[in-house]
């Protein structure tokens, strides 16, 4: 049985890399993420898993990693906004001006990203269940909606670059 | 001086962590949970068993708990079952909303499972909604209604009781006892039924009511939450629904009379609001099921 107590050293595979932390089974994964590995990417938003701008990947499904215990992602694949950098849905983010502020960019893109992963032709109602975990409060819905629309195009074609 | 003591506070702790520590156990099976709780309770640290974390996190956050121990299940093979077994279909209580509702094994409980958000439901667990704190408990609707057993484990061993016999407003269980599965009956799963969930704003809100039905036997099971302010199994109401006696348009008002409890009260809507709106669910049920029969 694992048991950690105090501060314990765990290996995490973020973005197809072993990485050793040093954490407290209280810290988050956010924290972790972004105060000891650098990848700043996740934002910390609400903290309270209703805005979704710290969504990540756990095993290629969305999470929110303010409300995950780094030492419950041990053993698990994590993907965080940085290692879907240059994808198609990134891509048509930009294209679609699917952002405003962009502090909830990162979050929508990875949400997206899983959502096209695990629905390539996704219905109206798919898309709104899913990005309905995700918060923007530039209220740029449209942009983001037609970005994902935008990315499900461009993957229909014969040579998507993904 | 206080107010120095907040900065400092603030400072040491920042507004996204966690302040209090705890152990974190992960075990690898039934036993091995079992012995965790056991050894932290002895430790007088008042161990909590995680599932997905979703509620515990918060809470944690928010200083609204402070466990010694946190004992995650979520590694153990009898709380990630979800299959048939003979007549039954077993549900393990590490099993995320998401995986519950995309299995389809039980239609009504798929729908019942649709809270919160779809990536919070990737966390959020069977056993993490229904033995949880926060009062609406959806899921538990869908089980009381089939009648379900429920598949414990404890530092007194292992028991596989009703659930009706354990759920009284909510899951009482013994100390340091684990929900790990609940088990249902084949027939009950594929039983017409029908669900109703009202809110104040968007769908990811708390709900005013949620009412879920079940017909089996041609008899009509109710069970509601939000309501009361607690989830419950309506058999006074049921029969009020199932006698042939009363006239169908007086069924709706009739059932709801039967039930000996208040309605809820708060910010969000009042108890006449309420009322209409389970009055409503019954009498579109009953044409639901009705129609479908």
């Amino acid at each position: 049985m694992i048991k950690y107590q105090g501060t314990v050293s765990i290996l995490l595979r973020v973005n197809g890399e072993s990485r050793e932390v040093q954490v407290r089974p209280a810290d988050t994964l956010l924290q972790i993420l972004r105060n000891h590995l650098g990848l700043t990417g996740a934002k910390a938003g609400c903290e309270n898993g209703d805005c979704g701008a710290c969504t990540v990947l756990l095993d290629g499904r969305p999470v929110k990693s303010c409300m995950i215990l780094a030492v419950e992602a041990e053993g698990t694949e994590i993907t965080t906004i940085e290692g879907i950098s240059n994808t198609v849905v990134q891509r048509a983010f930009l294209d679609e001006a699917g952002y405003q502020c962009g502090f909830c960019t990162p979050g929508f893109i990875v949400n997206s990203f899983a959502l096209l992963q695990a629905h390539p032709d996704p219905d109206k109602e798919t898309i709104r269940m899913w990005l309905e975990s995700n918060l923007c409060r530039c209220t740029g819905y449209e942009g983001i909606e037609n970005a994902v629309r935008a990315a499900v195009e461009t993957l229909r074609s014969p040579d998507p670059k993904e | 001086m206080a107010e120095r003591l907040t900065k400092i506070s603030k400072n040491i702790y920042p507004h996204n962590m966690i302040p209090n520590n705890f152990t974190y156990y992960r075990p690898a099976n039934l036993a091995e949970a079992i012995e965790a709780y056991t050894m932290a309770e002895k430790d007088g640290l008042h161990p909590l068993y995680l599932a997905g974390g979703t509620e515990i996190t918060t809470f944690c956050r928010q200083g609204t708990i402070k466990p010694g121990a946190l004992i995650d299940i979520k590694r153990i093979p009898e709380c990630l079952r979800l299959d048939e077994d003979g007549d039954e279909i077993v549900f393990g209580s590490a099993l995320t909303l998401n995986e519950v509702a995309e299995s389809g094994s039980y239609p009504l409980l798929s729908r019942a499972a649709g809270i919160v958000d779809h990536t919070v439901r990737n966390r959020l667990t069977l056993g993490g909604n229904i033995a949880g704190r926060l009062p609406y408990r959806e899921t538990v609707l869908p089980f009381l209604l089939a009648d379900s057993l429920v598949r414990l484990a404890g530092p007194g061993g292992e028991r596989v009781v009703p659930l009706s016999d354990l759920f009284s407003k909510r899951l009482k269980l013994a100390p340091g006892e684990l929900l790990v599965q609940l088990l249902i009956q084949k027939e009950a799963a594929v039983g017409p039924w029908y669900y109703r969930r009202d809110v104040t704003k968007t769908r990811l809100d708390y709900p005013l009511v949620m009412a879920c039905f079940l017909s089996i036997n041609g008899l009509i099971r109710m069970a509601v939450t939000g309501a009361y302010g607690f989830p419950l199994r309506a058999r006074e109401a049921e029969a009020v629904l199932n006698d042939s006696a009363v006239r169908l348009t007086d069924k709706p008002a009739r059932a709801i009379a039967a039930i000996p409890y208040s309605f809820s009260e708060d910010m969000r809507a009042g108890g006449p609001y309420r009322q209409m709106l389970l009055e409503r669910s019954i009498a579109q049920a009953l044409g639901e099921l009705r129609g479908r029969e």
